[in-house]
């Protein structure tokens, strides 16, 4: 047991000591319930130091959009469009579909100066222009995997393999939660399916399990569970809970196991959240304007939706709050998944509620301590991918140089950070390795992201494992 | 400053402040084991981890060589580094924490942890002695049977109480002895029932169990007991619900697809070697080279299965030969972590930082796997060519019998067209149902195994070529050229250090709540130490003496005085030893998350005791299955299925059954030696309100139903699911809350109905699912 563990079941003990029960099962004063649902929940081991953000919203675009259509204009790609690519660029590359000798494929859409920054954005997202001078688009990310799974777990754990906790796990271990009655890490998906990775992109790996992320879904409970079954009504749980509160606190006088002083806080939270989550989830309240800014759709799983709630989350004190919106693999196989048909479709999905949430967080005074990520697992190869001979445009997996945007939580606003080369292929100038981009996004959350660690078989593991480093040029 | 006095109350009510400006005094103050005496290897581990990168022999910082014995004897230019038994004066203590306004130490690095600081402090206060050579770590040297400590001790001993039942007593009342320490009172008779049940089986015992226990006045009522359970087909499941988090048993592939895969073959092995009490040695050797034993059964195959239950990326892109690689290195790092205890993952890409364990040492072990047979599969020019790992169609012996017979017949039919064509048409569907088995097979080979040794760990790394052999510290292979079998043999060898004393370790882990190395899944130096050095010993040379008898093993076990203690955390024994690991008292833990759910549905009279077979689909919310690019969806079974032991519960890695992730349970994606155990709101919900509880309330409604009276009711309900007759203040308020349900549902007959035909069915529904609820139901006590 570790120390602050120790700690903690002597301090609950001494507590239960001074109230005590009676015979009978007399309850616990509101009080002293407050310290023990405190105690269970408000564990930290940080901030190291004065934090920029209080919490993190991340908009995970599984499947990997398109740099050169979005964010990093490339005319030169333009100009050599349909020209084979320059062997020696890609002599011993390893890719995931491509073979043989690629072409160049400069993107079919236009790029123009947004806001007061100027900063270069596609037409496909007319709605983040608006927002153009409260973002950073960096334009040198690079990680290591180039398949999905993997890729999604890097970008989430830090590993390309399943095990290790994600970055929401580590921000709740390292700072806990400011709200009492919801979970610190939730996540809301929507898009054409979860994420390649699976569940192991929340989870919380050899982190205890209260660390991992909580799925709210957007059909049937929003979380498991959160429902009573029918016929019990919400008295009628109060008076259930009732009697399991003085039941176990009369086992707790025979077998004197602070686990049961747990137990019964742990019940009470349950039943609080019963209340709290589908308040939460209940955009009824929310005006007719903000409805039509985000672009909802009220019933669905939908990114819209997910938008607005993750304002209302990071409102209540929700700690990291992470969307999933996947379908952006458009490898050119058929009009389903190519840059012609689909990517405009899954921009108008996504471009309209992202920017009304930036509005949003900014209008609430909210944005300042809410560090906003948009980025996909990796990028797209600027070459037409043409698999098996296909004629629709097309693009590959790239790990070696793609674009995200941040905005709030103490990002310089309003720049470009990083170059690539003149044909997009590889970073020129500031490269930001996914582990820069963590211990960056620690270092805005107050946490030094070597000093975040945690021991497991015999090793202190972190979220930057053994490199990152914090980008003083993303610092605003 | 080092505050080496006893904190004062208060400093202890400041639980997170407290923490950076008290970790010393807490650590001694608050001491969660006995601090040991003598040498800490551990503390030549940390220099070496933490210190050397400046400190060694060839340029040392500041005159300082703490590589060598001699170096960290002599100190450096600032004189010795310690003052035995004065930590506070200890120069070494005061660079760790950067006082006299010099830096702190490891310069330029993490600062160490409070452990980490602990243990140096611990060490020097006890004398800073380290042993009298260069020695190895205790777990690398082979256990000799420690002799069994008189009881009761000496007349210069304390007072000593109780009997003891098995020597395990003897070891462990000693030590309670020194610390000043009583065992406690033995449990009653009813929880020591319900222990024993949930222990050895997983499944509470019935009232009828109970009674006949109860009714026993036999002096060996208790022994019969544990001798009838490890008898039982449910033990066998309940062990192989344990070893399928070693084994990273699933259903699913892992990864982007996640697909199913037939792998329960395996998994009922498991079961059926627990049941027939394989002997471990011979359990682990048919799990790494079952394929390669002479004349290997069908059974023996099957077994190798434990290595198939890696994961499989068959995603679009994948590199195959990157895919095996990962694949090869999982083998390497299961095969470690259960059977040696070893940590030897760490050594993939650089030699072990804490324990001697090199980087040739993992590729020497990969290669016992690197001719694991695969072939390459599907349409190469499109990427979308993977490996695939051998198949075999296994049989039960019930369809080996009915292929024979009909074998039989078509061999008699011989003439008659129509016979014969009927015969073959059936041999033909049989044949079709037979399920799979995931094997592993050698490639024919004309050269020693060997593999590269890849810089860094990484696939595309490159290197020298490394023949397979066993890690260096640990006794030599003695075979010219090995194989896995070899591999297998040497790890059960007598004279391995590891292999028993990791297996007994697990056990009293399952008995206790906590193992006597509390990190199961780590025997090196980063490891936490044996609180009971001697009883590991023991207890792995009793292991091996009585030929890796497992039965036997748990027998010996639950049968001490030790286990029997009551579990009541009576305040001077919780004072001193909060997380009992002296065992001055019982084991108490919250059951596991499958155990939960056969003890709910036991409870609840609807647990099916089926063994074995495809695993199933109880009931679960829409919506948690939904991979890329898998039309596969959760198929709810139906009938007896709906209600089977958890071991049985389709294992889908990303997106494994929720309740049991709310559990602490695992995806299974690697090898999980040892689960966290916690406590969280969302276990309340899923007890709550899952269909599964509310169904287990119901049948145990309807079993309440049919006791008699309203307090008879009561009772019988109460004693179905913690094993004991409630008290009178318990009564009463089981009362209170059945009254007033039923007050509010005879006043709401429409939400009545939901539940039940009358108010009192719905108001005894929900007074069950109280009882399911309570943390006694929930816990082993």
């Amino acid at each position: 047991m570790r120390d602050d563990e120790l700690l903690r079941s002597i301090t609950r003990r001494t507590f239960f000591k001074q109230v005590g029960y009676g015979l009978g099962g007399v309850a616990l004063s509101n009080l002293l319930f407050e310290n023990l649902l405190a105690d269970t929940i408000q564990h930290k081991i940080g901030p190291h130091f004065a934090p920029k953000a209080k919490n993190v919203i991340f908009l995970f675009m599984a499947g990997a959009p398109s740099q050169v259509d979005l964010l990093d204009p490339k005319p030169m790609l333009v100009k050599y469009n349909g020209q084979p690519i320059p062997e020696e660029i890609v002599k011993g590359e390893r890719f995931a579909f491509i073979k043989g000798a690629p072409k160049l494929l400069g993107s079919p859409y236009k790029f123009e100066p947004a806001g007061k920054s100027g900063q270069m954005i596609s037409e496909l997202l007319p709605h983040l222009k608006t927002v153009a001078d409260d973002i950073t688009i960096i334009r040198s990310v690079q990680t290591d995997q180039f398949n999905h799974a993997p890729a999604q777990l890097f970008m989430n754990t830090g590993f390309q393999l399943p095990g290790r906790p994600s970055m929401g796990s580590w921000l709740t271990y390292g700072l806990g939660t400011e709200n009492k009655d919801l979970p610190g890490f939730v996540v809301l998906i929507s898009g054409i399916s979860n994420p390649d990775g699976g569940k192991s992109c929340w989870g919380s790996g050899f982190l205890p399990s209260t660390f991992q992320g909580v799925e709210f879904r957007s059909k049937g409970d929003p979380v498991l569970y959160v429902s009573n079954p029918d016929g019990v009504s919400s008295e009628v749980r109060r008076e259930t809970l009732d009697a399991m509160r003085d039941l176990n606190g009369m086992h707790y006088q025979q077998a004197l196991d602070p686990e049961i002083e747990s137990r019964i806080a742990n019940y009470e939270l349950a039943y609080r959240m019963q209340t709290s989550v589908p308040d939460l989830m209940d955009l009824s309240k929310e005006s007719p304007e903000t409805h039509a800014a985000y672009a909802t759709a009220p019933g669905q799983a939908n990114f819209g939706n997910n938008c607005l709630l993750a304002r209302r989350l990071v409102e209540r004190g929700v700690r990291f709050v992470q969307l999933y919106h996947r379908g952006w693999d458009h490898h050119g196989t058929g009009d389903g998944d190519d840059i012609p048909h689909n990517l405009p479709r899954m921009c108008g999905q996504v471009d309209q509620p992202a920017a009304a949430l930036i509005k949003d967080l900014k209008a609430r005074g909210l944005l300042d301590e809410t560090l906003v990520v948009w980025a996909g697992e990796f990028g797209r190869t600027p070459m037409n991918e043409g698999r098996g001979g296909s004629t629709h445009m097309g693009r590959d997996h790239h790990p070696r140089a793609y674009s995200i945007w941040m905005a709030g939580g103490g990002v310089k606003a309003g720049q470009s950070y990083g170059e690539t080369d003149e044909l997009g292929y590889n970073v020129a100038k500031d490269p930001v390795h996914i582990h820069d981009l963590h211990a960056t996004m620690l270092h805005l959350l107050g946490l030094d992201h070597t000093q975040l660690t945690y021991k497991f078989q015999g090793r202190d593991f972190r979220l930057t494992d053994v490199a990152g480093k914090v980008l003083p040029g993303l610092l605003g | 400053m080092i505050a080496m006095m006893r904190p004062s109350s208060a400093a202890w009510r400041l639980p997170w402040l407290g923490f950076s400006l008290a970790p010393l005094c807490l650590l001694l103050a608050l001491p969660e084991q006995p601090k040991p005496t003598g040498a800490f290897p551990e503390v030549r581990g940390l220099f070496k981890a933490q210190c050397v990168s400046c400190h060694t022999a060839k340029d040392p910082s500041g005159g300082l060589d703490l590589e060598t014995l001699a170096g960290i004897k002599k100190g450096g230019k600032n004189g010795a580094l310690v003052i035995p038994g004065n930590p506070e004066k200890s120069l070494l203590l005061r660079r760790i924490h950067g006082l006299d306004g010099l830096p702190r130490m490891p310069m330029g690095f993490k600062p160490m942890t409070t452990a980490q600081i602990g243990t140096i402090t611990a060490w020097i206060q006890s004398g800073a002695k380290f042993e009298a050579k260069e020695t190895t770590h205790w777990a690398y040297r082979s256990p000799v049977r420690p002799a069994v400590p008189a009881w009761p001790p000496g007349p210069s001993g304390q007072t000593a109480t109780g009997f003891p039942r098995t020597p395990i007593d003897n070891f462990v009342w000693t030590r309670l002895a020194k610390e000043g320490l009583q065992p406690s009172p033995e449990a009653p008779p009813e929880t020591l029932v319900r222990r024993l049940y949930l222990d050895l089986i997983g499944i509470p015992p019935t009232p009828e169990q109970l009674d006949r226990y109860l009714l026993d006045k036999g002096q060996d009522r208790y022994e019969k007991l544990v001798d009838r359970l490890l008898a039982s087909p449910q033990y066998g499941e309940r062990q192989a619900q344990k070893w399928l988090d070693l084994a990273r048993y699933a259903d699913t592939d892992g990864f982007e697809k996640d697909s199913n895969r037939t792998a329960w073959k395996y998994r009922d092995w498991v079961i059926d070697a627990y049941n027939r009490n394989l002997p471990y040695d011979q359990f682990t050797i048919e799990q790494i080279a079952g394929d390669l034993l002479p004349k290997a059964t069908l059974d023996q195959k099957i077994a190798t299965g434990f290595q198939r239950n890696t994961m499989l990326n068959l995603e679009g892109g994948v590199d195959k030969a990157e895919g095996m690689y990962d694949v090869i290195v999982d083998r390497v790092g299961t095969t470690s972590s259960v059977f040696l205890g070893a940590t030897m993952a760490c050594a993939r890409c650089h030699d072990h930082k804490y324990d001697p364990f090199s980087q040739k040492d993992f590729y020497s072990l990969f290669a016992f796997f690197a001719n694991n047979k695969f072939e390459p599969r599907g349409n190469d020019s499109v990427s979308e060519q993977k490996y695939w790992e051998p198949e075999l169609r296994a049989p039960s012996p019930e369809q080996q019998g009915l292929i024979d017979a009909l074998k039989l017949e078509i061999r008699d039919a011989a003439g008659d067209e129509k016979k014969l064509a009927a015969a073959k048409a059936r041999l033909a569907r049989v044949e079709s149902q037979l399920p799979i088995a995931l094997v592993l097979e050698e490639r024919p080979r004309t050269t020693p195994l060997a593999t590269k040794q890849r810089a860094k760990g990484a696939f595309t790394g490159d290197g020298p070529l490394v023949p397979a052999d066993t890690p260096k510290i640990l006794p030599p292979l003695s075979s010219k050229d090995p194989d896995r079998r070899d591999l297998a043999r040497w790890i059960v060898r007598k004279d391995n250090p590891l292999t028993a004393r990791v297996e007994v370790n697990r056990m009293w882990e399952q008995h206790f709540g906590r193992g006597l190395v509390e990190t199961s899944e780590d025997f090196g130096t980063q490891g936490s130490r044996p609180s009971h050095p001697e009883l590991l010993d023991w207890l792995a040379v009793e292991f091996m003496d009585r030929n890796w008898d497992l039965k036997a093993m748990h027998r010996l076990i639950v049968t001490s005085a030790t286990y029997r203690q009551s579990s009541r955390a009576e305040a001077k024994r919780f004072a001193k030893d909060p997380n009992n690991v002296l065992l001055a008292r019982g084991p108490r833990f919250r059951l596991d998350a499958e155990t939960l759910r056969d003890n709910a549905l036991a409870i609840g009279g609807i647990l099916s005791l089926k063994v074995g077979g495809p695993s199933v689909f109880p009931v679960q919310p829409d919506g948690i299955w939904d991979s890329p690019y898998s039309g596969e969806r959760w198929m709810e079974s139906k009938g007896e299925d709906k209600y089977r032991r958890g071991l049985y519960t389709f294992w889908k890695r990303t997106a494994t059954y929720p309740t049991f992730m709310a559990f602490d349970a695992t995806s299974r994606e690697s090898c999980t030696v040892r689960r966290v155990r916690t406590n969280t709101p969302l276990q309340a919900l899923a007890m709550l309100n899952d269909p599964v509880s509310m169904e287990a309330a119901r049948g145990l409604a309807d079993r309440m139903e049919r006791a008699g009276e309203l307090d008879t009711q009561l009772a019988f309900g109460f004693r179905v699911a913690t094993a004991r007759m409630p008290n009178p203040d318990e009564i009463t308020r089981l009362k209170r809350a059945y009254e007033g349900l039923l007050d509010r549902y005879a006043k709401d007959p429409e939400q009545s109905k939901k539940l039940a035909p009358t108010p009192q069915k719905a108001a005894l529904i929900l007074t069950a699912n109280v009882i399911l609820n309570l943390d006694e139901t929930l816990s082993l006590n």
